[in-house]
């Protein structure tokens, strides 16, 4: 038996040995090939003398209803490499915002691309995994070697990456989920994240005559304890009190949920929900066949503004569900909110038009804008400063301009909005653009200050 | 018998000079030449395969040796990193230490799981294990990784999603800590093989041959039983501690339950019959998602792929792959020799 | 006190009707075969989402609902007379281990073909409701309760009395004998797969409304299932009927007190490891080997 074991076992390390070989053979192969591939773009040495973006301006280059130039033409150049990544888990699919900015840049290909460069744009998929988020990072950044990093929208990208993209240089535009995104002057969002969003909701409750105990739900992940913060601050700054509930999603047993959730706000309280449309749907439902629709105010984050939720909903919600809308409603009939729907269609047709439609819309449309103001070479250092530089930019789909860089204390550009409710099936606006409240422990005074001194947002 | 220059001795003899030369040679390579070769992603992604390893190397060894099939080495991995963040955030211990004290209370948990299984056959003892993993991964994500804040459960609103470790001063950057990583490894797998060629080994043999001929032979199977538990929990714990070092820190969503089931198929697929199916197994889990990724293809190929490979080394290769491929590089040498060679056919499985 | 908990209550007694069909099922196959089928709520979870897909597309329900049936009772025949053969000499770890690797595929084939996300599935019968105190039930969640007890008082009716049946208790007993004397085992085997099959899509069907159609979730109602069954000790069907309503409303009455609500999905992992420890060693259980 040692015998056969002994002579056998150096067969079994001689062929393991080959095996490891093999592999790391492939590994270094693929590497290295996907590194020489990419050295068609310039070294992203630091070269202070060259021409550096002149985005100051924030000036929109882009006309309304076209991407890029609008030339009709493909763009045939040498790629501009761009990365993103999103979170996709069970209960959280943050993929929509970006294959719809994937869908930006594909007609921007089709109209001439950045001077007659197509964008090559990468999106990685992330399972809140913070060792592949690191890598996935360094993936993008140093084997990929992208320029900059545009529509990331991950509950721990900000928390786990940040020094890094700092370290690297790099100013994403994204759409923040985790609070670290909007505390760091390393990141800018598109939309407001769920902190200020359900606070934005929790207003709107109070506004609707809340009273007692305000409930605020939402999905038992990292970060979620401290994005709660906002309505519970909120609350207890307004006379009520305030219950943080975290709950696995999707949710086990949404009946249950919905009395439990009517027990704990208790009769004329509200009841903040934050959860994607998918998630909340059977809440939503087990509501109404629980008959508990008027029982409490409920109101919620913005993902639920999306048709595939409003349309699911009967006649007996209309005005009942206060949802915060941190973009203009997906009717408006607005220049931009068209182009989104043609692009949408055309680009990403499986994807529906929602809120996170409207997310990865802007944040490719916002980049692109970047990149055409930059007079000079296209490199990490440049895009970036193009990126951060961004200011005054304008669109139909937010309340006021939007900019990169606020000076304060982290960026929340887009910090006032709308609330919409159901009706027959379809989102309509209910109240007007509206400041989301600044609370002792946020910094949007500190924000709204520079605003105006520096003239952030105007127009 | 029981003197530890009599066991040392024991061990160093069934060491050939040839085998250590080829130990030595991988050892090199493993520590310097896979470095030099890759970047920074690659090394992240290595670094996870060797800690991993690590892991498997316990389940493999409480499978392979012990004949007890456990699915809760995940969340005991779970643990570990648990208990090392929460040692951290009391006292600054130096990580050996640190990673010495997890490994030792996840042995204990993992013996205490391992306790009321002792009555139960193999098919009740997974099912038990797989329900502690169940659970144990339920009260994980409500109490979730320590991240500053004091109490029980050491969480702090203000934490952050992920919690770190710190590395030692020697190991901070990623190719350090990688090769830190190894070296542990290193003792792990010698560690494992010592146990396996010492008398645990043996009385591990004899209940896996019969339980009633061990008994009447008067080995203590409660105890062996148990210490096959430990010595895998150990496995995991230092595993964790080790987790929560690498790039990014560790967080709850890393540990899903599905993970629990995918870690027995890899382990089995790679083999338990010797220490190496530790290292494939590792390969498997962490760095197929990575190639498919690299491919452009989905994640998923790679779950189904597990799923595939349990099924066919239930049904043919009992021995998974670092017990196959060596027998059917043979059996290729065999053809091309145009010789036959006999190959010993292993029907039943390791439990 | 009550009033506090009743809504929870009552909507715990469907979802524990659906634990308890899931049960039988597994006992009924697990008694006749010997394989405790981990890959039930899986292969359950992508008949329910074909069943979605059906209706996404615009087919009716009267198609789509039968639909899931069908698949469930295919892919569970298939594999009992494909591979479960294959193996069927083994000891039932290594039965049990291989439906695991089913279990897995399952897993990856449906977050491939139909993303991570939760979809929704509504049969008809939810849109008919009852008012019972606080809380309203539906006509699912009477099915939920009403199909259970029917289906058991059916599984229990036909091993005692149809020849099938009888050749599968036969076949539970000792299968070596009962090939001597003459019964198609493989046979019977099937039949016992087909039928756990049934069971699998009918549950899935069900708790997809009840609760939600999402991957990882429906695919791990086999552990609630799975205590039911242990807890009537892999062999007696009432018990694990009773034990299984047990479950649900045990689970779903935790929800009355907040802080206690947070870990109320622990119900059926220590319920099944009590059942495991109470039952399992000695010659309580019924082993196969």
């Amino acid at each position: 038996m040692t015998k056969t074991s002994r002579l056998s076992g150096s067969r079994r390390i001689g062929s393991l040995l080959a095996l490891v070989a093999v592999a790391s053979l492939g590994i270094a192969a693929c590497g290295s090939s996907s590194s020489s591939s990419s050295d068609t773009a310039a070294p992203a040495v630091a070269d202070t003398t060259a021409p550096v973006a002149d985005a100051a301006t924030g000036a929109n280059l882009q006309a309304p209803g076209q991407c890029g130039m609008g030339t009709g033409t493909p763009a045939t150049g040498e790629p501009i490499k761009l990365g993103g990544l999103a979170t996709n888990v069970p209960g959280i699919d943050f993929t929509w915002i970006t294959t719809m900015t994937g869908a930006y840049f594909k007609c921007v290909n089709d109209n001439g691309g950045i001077n007659g460069r197509p964008i090559e744009y990468t999106a990685v998929d992330e399972q809140l995994d913070p060792t592949q988020i690191a890598s996935i990072a360094t993936k993008l950044i140093e084997e990929d070697k992208v320029l900059g990093l545009v529509g990331n929208t991950s509950i721990i990208d900000c928390s786990v990456n940040g020094a890094y993209y700092a370290e690297k240089g790099f100013y994403p535009i994204i759409a923040g989920v985790d609070q670290a995104c909007f505390t760091s002057a390393n990141f800018s969002a598109v939309n407001m994240g769920p902190y200020y969003s359900s606070l934005g909701g929790a207003q709107a409750a109070l506004r609707a005559g809340a009273k007692g105990t305000m409930v605020i739900v939402s999905p038992n992940l990292p970060g979620y304890d401290l994005i709660d913060t906002g309505v519970t601050d909120f609350a207890k700054a307004n006379g009520l009190k305030a219950i943080d509930v975290l709950e696995d999603v999707p949710f086990a047993d949404p009946a249950s949920l919905a009395q439990r959730l009517v027990k704990q706000a208790g009769p004329g309280g509200a009841v903040v929900l934050d959860f994607t449309g998918p998630v909340v749907l059977p809440l939503l439902q087990a509501i109404e066949q629980q008959g508990l629709i008027d029982s409490v105010i409920w109101a919620s984050s913005t993902p639920p503004n999306d048709p595939s939720v409003s349309k699911e909903l009967s006649a007996k919600w209309n005005g009942k569900f206060l949802v915060n809308a941190e973009m203009n409603v997906l009717d408006s009939g607005l220049p931009d909110q068209n182009h989104m729907e043609v692009i949408r269609a055309k680009y990403a047709p499986d994807l529906p038009s929602a809120a996170f439609t409207q997310f990865g819309y802007l944040a490719g449309r916002i980049a692109t804008d970047a990149l055409m103001s930059i007079k000079g070479d296209l490199t990490q250092e440049s895009v970036n400063a193009a990126f951060k530089g961004i200011k005054n930019w304008k669109t139909d789909m937010f309340c006021k301009p939007w900019y990169y860089s606020s000076g304060a204390a982290g960026n929340v550009s887009n910090n006032s909005d709308i609330t919409v409710a159901p009706k027959d099936g379809v989102w309509v606006k209910v109240e007007d653009c509206f400041d989301i409240a600044a609370l002792p422990n946020n910094p949007l005074d500190a924000i709204r200050a520079n605003e105006i001194a520096n003239g952030l947002n105007v127009g | 018998m029981g003197s530890k220059g009599g066991a040392l001795a024991t061990f160093m003899q069934t060491v050939s000079p040839k085998r250590l030369i080829v130990l030595v040679c991988l050892a090199l390579f493993v520590l310097f030449v896979i470095p030099s070769q890759l970047g920074t992603r690659w090394m992240i992604i290595m670094t996870a395969v060797v800690i991993y390893s690590i892991v498997m190397l316990g389940l493999g060894l409480l499978i392979g040796r012990a004949g007890l099939v456990s699915i809760c080495q995940f969340v005991l991995f779970a643990i570990g990193a648990w208990v090392a963040l929460r040692i951290n955030y009391l006292i600054q211990l130096p990580l050996p230490l640190n990673l010495l004290i997890a490994g030792i209370v996840t042995a204990i948990i993992g013996v205490l799981v391992g306790l009321p299984a002792l009555r139960l056959s193999g098919l009740y003892l997974a099912l038990v294990t797989l329900m502690a993993a169940g659970g144990g991964t339920l009260v994980l994500t409500r109490i979730l990784f320590p991240n500053g804040g004091g109490g029980w459960t050491g969480q702090s609103i203000k934490g952050g999603v992920s919690s770190l470790l710190p590395r030692p001063m020697f190991a901070l950057s990623d190719v350090a800590y990688y090769r830190y990583c190894v070296v542990i490894a290193m003792i792990m797998f010698l560690l494992a093989t010592w146990q396996v060629r010492g008398r645990a080994g043996r009385a591990w043999a004899a209940i896996r041959q019969s339980e009633v001929t061990a008994l009447a032979a008067g080995v203590n199977i409660t105890f062996y039983k148990l210490w096959a538990f430990a010595i895998a929990s150990f496995c995991a714990g230092i595993g964790g501690g080790l987790l929560a070092a690498s790039r990014g820190g560790v967080s709850i969503n890393q540990f899903p339950v599905q993970g629990s089931v995918q870690m027995l198929a890899v382990v089995l697929m790679g083999g338990v019959f010797n220490v190496w199916g530790a290292m494939v197994a590792a390969i498997f889990f962490k760095l197929v998602p990575e190639l498919l990724l690299q491919w452009g293809l989905s994640t998923e190929w790679g779950t189904i792929l597990f799923g595939v490979g349990l099924m066919q080394v239930l049904l043919t290769a009992p021995g998974g792959i670092s017990d196959q491929l060596p027998k059917d590089l043979k059996k290729l040498w065999g053809l091309l020799l145009a010789v036959t060679i006999r190959r010993s056919k292993k029907t039943e499985t390791p439990w | 006190m009550w009033s506090d908990l009743q809504p929870f209550f009552v909507l715990g007694i469907a979802l524990g009707g659906v634990f308890a069909m899931s049960g039988v099922g597994l006992v009924v196959l697990y008694r006749t075969t010997g394989v405790l089928n981990l890959a039930y709520g899986g292969v359950g979870a992508m008949g329910a989402l074909i069943s979605w897909t059906m209706i996404d597309k615009g087919i009716s329900g009267w198609i789509a609902y039968p639909g899931c049936i069908l698949f469930c009772a295919l892919v569970s025949l298939v594999y009992g007379t494909l591979f479960a053969p294959l193996i069927s000499g083994r000891d039932s770890l290594t039965k049990t281990t291989a439906t695991l690797g089913m279990l897995v595929i399952a897993i990856g084939l449906m977050q491939m073909i139909w993303g991570r996300n939760a979809h929704s599935i509504t049969l008809p019968t939810s849109y008919w409701n009852y008012q019972i105190g606080e809380v309203r039930i539906s006509w699912t969640q009477i099915l939920g309760v009403v199909f259970p007890i029917l289906i058991t008082y059916g599984t229990v009716v036909f091993l005692k009395k149809s020849k099938v049946g009888t050749a599968m208790r036969s076949i539970a007993n000792d299968r070596e004998i009962t090939a001597m004397l003459g019964v198609p085992v493989r046979r019977i085997e099937s039949i016992a797969w087909v039928v756990s099959g049934v069971l699998c899509g009918i549950a899935a069907l069900l708790l997809a409304n009840l609760v939600s159609l999402d991957i990882v979730g429906l695919s791990f109602l086999v552990v609630p299932s799975l205590a039911a069954a242990l807890i009537g000790q892999l062999n007696k069907i009432w018990v694990t009927l009773a034990a299984g309503f047990f479950i649900g409303i045990l689970q779903s009455s935790f929800n009355t007190w907040p802080s206690v609500a947070d870990y109320r999905g622990l119900t059926p992992f220590v319920l099944a490891i009590g059942a495991l420890l109470v039952f399992g060693a000695g010659k309580n259980m019924v082993a196969r080997t």
